[in-house]
Formats: C-alpha cells, sequence, structure tokens
C-alpha cells in the first residue's frame, strides 16, 4: 500500500498526498506544522506485510495491515487515506493516531 | 365491482389509464426522489469531508436502493396483509370488507372454479389440482413474494449504507446477520409498516361512513352506512 510504503520510507510529503483533504487540513491545523512534518511527529509505524481483511462500502473501505489499520475513502483521484495508526475501542468509534475533523 | 366481463374495447390508453398514470407517477417521483436524495447525501458527504456523488453514483449507491426498497416492501406487506387478510376480516358497512355472510375462502361455486369455471375463465381457474390451489392465491402470493424480495433487497442494502456510516465514523462494519437485529433495520421497516396500517384502518373505516362519488373503492353515494361489500 502506498501510504505505508510512503511512511516505511519516511517520505512524509508523500504520504501526505495520500490523505483524504479533511484529514491533511486537521493535522496541518493541529500541530500548526506542514503537513509532512507534523505526520512524521505522529510517530506512526508503517504496517507490514500482506494486508489482512479489507471490507470495502461504497466509497469507504477499512484496511487492516499487520502493525496497523486504515480507514479510507475514494476521491476523484483515487483512494485517500482519512485515519491512520487506529486501534480499535470496545463500543466507540476507533482510537486513530491520525484522523480527518 | 359489477363482476361482468369487459368486452367493450376503447383506445389503449383509456382502457389502461389507471395502470399508466400509476406507472407514470411512479417514475416521476421516483426520479424527484433521486434528486433530493443524492442532494441530501452530499451535503452529509460535505459536512465529513467527503468526495460528492454524481447522480448515476447515487442511482447506483446502496443508500439510495435502502430508502427505494423500504418503502417498496411495506406497499407490498400492505397489499399482501391486505388481500389475505380480507378473505376472513370483516368491516360491517365497508366497501373493503366482502359481505358479512362470505367470511373465509367461499365454495368453488362463489370462486368458479372447478366444474364451476366458465368459458372465459382463466384455464387454471378449472382444473382441479395444484394449478387451480395456486392461481386461487396467486395475487397475494404474488405480493407476498414482491414483499419478501424487497425486504431482503432492504436489508442488503441496508447493511452496506450502514456499513459506509459507520465507515466514516470509524466504526467497524456490521455482519448482515447483525444488520438484521441493529436499530436502523427495524427502525427503518417499523416505521413504513405502522404507515400502511394506519392507511388500511382509516380506509376500511371511513369508506363506511364517507363517499366518493365514481369510485369502486367507494359505495354509491346514496348506500346507507350498513350496506358491505357493495362498491361504487
Amino acid at each position: 500500500m502506498a501510504f505505508e510504503k510512503a511512511l516505511a520510507e519516511k517520505d512524509y510529503a508523500q504520504a501526505c498526498m495520500l490523505l483524504a483533504p479533511r484529514t491533511r487540513e486537521e493535522l496541518k491545523d493541529s500541530e500548526k506544522k506542514p503537513c509532512g512534518a507534523a505526520l512524521a511527529g505522529q510517530g506512526l509505524s508503517p504496517g507490514a506485510g500482506a494486508p489482512g481483511r479489507t471490507q470495502v462500502y461504497g466509497r469507504q473501505a477499512l484496511l487492516r495491515l499487520p502493525g496497523d489499520v486504515l480507514f479510507l475513502s475514494q476521491f476523484a483521484d483515487g483512494w485517500k487515506v482519512t485515519a491512520a495508526g487506529c486501534a480499535p475501542q470496545t463500543g466507540k468509534p476507533y482510537r486513530c493516531t491520525v484522523k480527518g475533523g | 365491482m359489477n363482476g361482468r366481463s369487459e368486452t367493450r374495447k376503447g383506445s389503449f390508453w383509456r382502457d389502461n389509464s389507471l395502470t399508466l398514470v400509476f406507472g407514470g407517477a411512479f417514475l416521476l417521483v421516483l426520479a424527484g426522489q433521486a434528486v433530493a436524495g443524492r442532494a441530501g447525501f452530499n451535503e452529509n458527504l460535505a459536512v465529513d469531508g467527503m468526495q460528492q456523488l454524481t447522480m448515476g453514483e447515487y442511482l447506483m449507491s446502496s443508500d439510495f436502493a435502502v430508502d427505494v426498497t423500504e418503502n417498496w416492501q411495506s406497499e407490498f406487506l400492505q397489499f399482501f396483509l391486505y388481500i389475505f387478510g380480507t378473505v376472513w376480516l370483516l368491516q360491517r358497512g365497508s366497501p373493503e370488507s366482502k359481505e358479512l355472510h362470505k367470511a373465509g375462502p367461499e365454495s368453488d361455486q362463489e370462486q368458479r372454479v372447478g366444474d364451476h369455471a366458465r368459458t372465459d375463465s382463466p384455464r387454471w381457474a378449472g382444473t382441479k389440482d395444484w394449478r387451480q390451489r395456486l392461481y386461487s392465491r396467486s395475487l397475494g402470493t404474488a405480493m407476498a413474494l414482491l414483499f419478501v424480495l424487497s425486504w431482503l433487497a432492504q436489508s442488503i442494502a441496508g447493511t452496506a449504507a450502514y456499513n459506509e456510516q459507520q465507515l466514516r465514523q470509524l466504526l467497524p462494519p456490521v455482519s448482515w446477520g447483525a444488520y438484521l437485529t441493529s436499530a436502523d433495520f427495524w427502525d427503518r421497516s417499523l416505521q413504513n409498516w405502522q404507515s400502511e396500517l394506519l392507511a388500511v384502518a382509516a380506509m376500511a373505516i371511513l369508506s363506511v361512513y364517507l363517499r366518493q362519488r365514481g369510485s369502486p373503492e367507494s359505495k354509491p353515494v346514496g348506500a346507507s352506512h350498513n350496506a358491505t361489500g357493495v362498491e361504487g
């Protein structure tokens, strides 16, 4: 997955390009830094290996990788990450390190 | 209805105006629902910062499908219950009810089946085997089948639409089986059922006392309030 590959290569500018617009804006606003620098400070560990169960409904998807869970949404220029570094919480939304507003 | 076989032939449009007008109106209203539904759906997507849907994409979406099928299933359920229920259930004074002494499936003679079939009766009405039994219940069975298929479609489209919403809220998707026990599924189903049942009950009782001149759904204007099973 391109986003995980960019994280693994510490190419945060490229990883930012793969974030959904709202998520990118939220990251910049909350960290008061450019997206790449803000993303680098999040401590995201790239998931490695083949994706586990992927669930797609309409334009939304949940991608489980070894070491990371991502939420994605389909835009005109492809699938973008809406939330990354996510961990499940019983009866609540996933707790995600990076997410939209 | 007067029970006479209609042999007069008018124009195609006049002879089928009831089906054609309601069928045409259905398509227009469905198109209107698509326009309004897409606008509302896109408003929600904009709030969440998601990509807007084109009309073509919305027409193929689970959100549109569940909104359509949840209404279809309740309409077919209404007619299924009405058709089967009025075999046995009565309402004194209502043209929607059969006469009070006729509760039940009635005799073969009254129903013109088997040996009592006439030359212009449908072919399967004149048989004495499973074909007669099936044809004797074909209207209600068709409505029941359409209800089941629509409700199944609602449940499948509803699962997808619900899960799309779940994912937008960073919640895990649910299985079809779990969706069947969800509040969303039963809220969509029951809110439609209650309105259909209210409409049937209102029609049954209001038609006892109120009239619509010229409508077969009403008694003749001058008919007694006690006259049952009489259609105008």
